[in-house]
């Protein structure tokens, strides 16, 4: 099979692994900007909203919403009147949902597209064994909530309504003991539009998928060579059905195909257009824009991943 | 590529297999040298094929995670993401959450627009990816020589594990294999072929950086359970005396750096006393004097037991109240019975403000939101209410004399 990655516009580096069973061409595009300039700030939570091709980051309890080509176009919620918001989440209808924190008391709150309070969703008929759930994840995917706590190892998934549907314990799921809960938390989460939920777990230098009927398959092996695991972070799914993982210590982006092979691995750490600086979180939407958020007040990075 | 580098690493790794710690739980340290591959790696281009851009960024890249809701474990500093203004860092360990040092306040005094410099507020670790910049404020450490610059987590914890507490009771860099750690409460107790970490990866004898080399590690334990809020229960370190064997005191360990803080007048590793003592035990609050030895202890004013027994101690580090005595004459004050050893809420890392007299407003914290007209801003210093609790663990103001609660300095001296 020949291998047709290339480097793209201003030098993004991309590493092939030998299991590449597709052509993959990845090219840095910008930083997510405001009439200003590139907005500069430190690991936001991102959000894409695949039926209006627009991107929510959300940085200290402020939701910026940025247009298809990167552009701020409007932004909301910098005051804690609906609380400190820990993460964004948009539904087909474009509806906008933060879950939220008062009080320490979690809630989802909905909001239109103007970031205007609609309603306060709070969880309801949590079994006993989730009654200490403590969600500061969560993605809405095919019509439903999927809340996951990093450091607990928990996830629930509930209707809009906020009715529980189901729940995961990772401990046993993993293959963990009851003392690793807090010592291994997630890194990355995210859900495939399959309803497949994504994770990785940095103290094991490992990634999961688990499916729908809670069968979880794990993949990734330690180490600094390409397709090998540093300190993982965000990890999500492209339209084609590849994984991507961040890698934090590299400051790239590996690339998986759907059966979990490693195809190659985009960008290197640095301070250059296109490099990364200890990347967080990441998003992809369904035109194969990625947008990798980062340390060192670099700001949201955006890719654009085609497959030849 | 430095040959001896890689030989480090191999040893390293050889060292780990030998000692059988391969397992997943606290995967990177495991009381003793971590997963190589989890600080450094193969390929990297930095000094010492760090993950990070520094030392204490390559620390954080696991000890800080954005999204934190509350206290998380082994996580040290809250990121900027997750703590707006108005909402406090997320971290309660006994030593501070390092996010204080982004928090900066600004208010009114009198009329007089005044900051209060979050760089202030804990020490200034240098880690570049995070955010943590070199201290503008002290170009060396006070009362002493380290340099600010090369101030980092490593400065104070050795990032390798390698000191060990041995049955015999000593601590050495070498010998037995570290088995687990031997900060907590519930950490195995070193044998004849196997030996624990020292607390905290502290580091010992013979450890140097930035021009001052430490003489030995101080003794503690801690509830595994740490990093918590202290709304219902405390959290109490129980930090021991010893001062052989490889032991320094708490005061002689944090003088590694701070050497001049000898002249401090405030006594420091000296015994409390019967008077203070009494003090302590007696005092619930102020206007209340009716306490018991048994009950006395608060973790916002800790002190060092006259003990170098980690068992005794091990027993003594409780996070649900069930072990609260007091001091006896024969205990100890030292600097973390003021200070927290990262960061605090505070100026200068202290357990509580001391710009103003008293700490709570009737049965609130003080607050730019709970006393938001009132004229003296000392009273909140630019903080929510919220952002007072949190700096106090989140402890109900009630617990305090609703009427007037003065500086916790009368803990000890009980002059309210």
């Amino acid at each position: 099979m020949r291998l047709c990655i290339t480097s793209a516009i201003l030098g993004v580096t991309l590493v092939a692994g030998p299991a590449a069973a597709q052509s993959l061409r990845a090219a840095y595009l910008y930083t997510l900007s405001d009439f200003t300039g590139s907005i500069r700030v430190d690991w936001s939570r991102v959000a894409v909203d695949r039926q209006r091709n627009e991107v929510y980051a959300l940085h200290q309890n402020t939701v910026r919403v940025f247009n298809e080509s990167g552009m701020e176009v409007y932004r909301f919620g910098d005051d804690l009147d609906i609380g400190h918001i820990v993460d964004v989440a948009v539904d087909d209808r474009g509806d906008v949902f933060l879950l939220s924190y008062r009080d320490s008391k979690a809630a989802i709150v909905r909001c239109n597209y103007r970031g205007e309070l609609q309603a306060r969703i709070t969880l309801k008929r949590l079994p006993a064994e989730f009654s200490d759930f403590v969600p500061n994840r969560m993605v809405f995917q095919q019509g439903r909530f999927f809340l996951a706590s990093s450091s607990g190892l928990k996830i629930v998934t509930a209707d809009r309504d906020g009715h529980f549907v189901e729940g995961f314990d990772l401990v046993p799921l993993l293959d963990l003991e009851e003392q690793d809960r807090g010592s291994a938390e997630l890194g990355g989460f995210s859900v495939d539009p399959a309803g497949n939920v994504l994770m990785t777990i940095p103290v094991l230098f490992r990634a999961f998928v688990m499916s729908r009927d809670g069968t979880v398959t794990a993949f990734g092996r330690a180490g600094s060579a390409p397709g090998r695991f540093n300190i993982v972070g965000g990890i999500a799914r492209d339209r084609e059905g590849n994984v991507l993982v961040v890698d934090k210590a590299k400051g790239a982006v590996l690339v998986f195909d759907p059966t979990l092979k490693f195809v190659s691995q985009f960008a290197t750490r640095g301070s250059k257009p296109g490099q990364l600086l200890t990347p967080g979180d990441l998003a992809i939407d369904d035109r194969g824009t990625v947008y990798v958020t980062q340390a060192g007040k670099r700001g949201v990075s955006v890719f654009r991943l085609t497959h030849d | 590529m430095n040959s001896m580098r890689w030989a480090f690493v191999a040893v390293l790794a050889a060292t780990l297999v030998a000692a059988g710690m391969v397992g997943i739980s606290s995967a990177y340290h495991s009381g003793g040298a971590a997963e190589c591959t989890g600080c450094h790696t193969m390929h990297g281009s930095n000094t010492y094929l760090l993950q990070g851009s520094d030392p204490s960024s390559t620390c954080l890249n696991c000890h800080q995670h954005t999204g934190d809701t509350g206290p998380t474990s082994y996580h040290s500093s809250t990121a900027p993401a997750d703590m707006p203004a108005g909402v406090p860092p997320k971290q309660r360990a006994p030593g501070g959450d390092f996010g204080w040092l982004k928090k900066t306040y600004t208010f009114t005094l009198r009329g007089t627009p005044t900051t209060d410099d979050g760089n202030l507020f804990g020490h200034n670790i240098v880690a570049a990816d995070y955010g943590y910049v070199v201290d503008p404020n002290n170009a060396t450490a006070p009362g002493g020589t380290f340099p600010s610059a090369q101030l980092g987590c490593t400065s104070c914890h050795d990032p390798h594990g390698q000191y060990r507490r041995n049955a015999n009771g000593t601590i050495s860099k070498t010998g037995a294999p570290i088995a687990n750690s031997g900060s907590y409460a519930t950490s195995a107790e070193p044998t004849a072929t196997s030996a624990v970490g020292v607390y905290r990866l502290l580091a010992g004898a013979g450890y140097t950086k930035g021009g001052v080399t430490f003489l030995g590690n101080p003794a503690a334990k801690v509830p595994s359970s740490y990093n918590r809020t202290e709304a219902a229960t405390q959290t109490r370190v129980a930090y021991g005396h010893a001062t052989t064997g490889g032991h320094v005191s708490w005061a002689d360990w944090c003088k590694t750096c701070h050497s001049n803080h000898g002249a401090f007048p405030h006594p420091n590793d000296q015994q409390l006393g019967s008077t203070i003592a009494t003090n302590y035990n007696s005092y619930v609050k102020t206007g209340d004097m009716t306490g018991t030895a048994a009950t006395s202890f608060t973790s916002l004013v800790p002190f060092v037991e006259n003990t170098s027994d980690y068992t005794v101690l091990a027993s003594h580090a409780k996070n649900d109240n069930t072990y609260l005595q007091g001091p006896s004459g024969g205990d100890r004050i030292t600097c973390l019975s003021c200070h927290r050893a990262h960061a605090s809420g505070w100026n200068h890392a202290l357990r509580w403000n001391i710009e103003y007299e008293f700490m709570v407003s009737g049965t609130s914290w003080y607050g730019t939101d709970t006393t938001p007209g009132d004229t003296n801003a000392n009273k909140h210093r630019g903080r929510t209410s919220t952002e007072t609790a949190a700096a106090y663990y989140d402890r109900p103001a009630t617990q305090f004399a609703e009427g007037g609660q003065r500086l916790l300095c009368n803990k000890c001296h009980a002059k309210d």
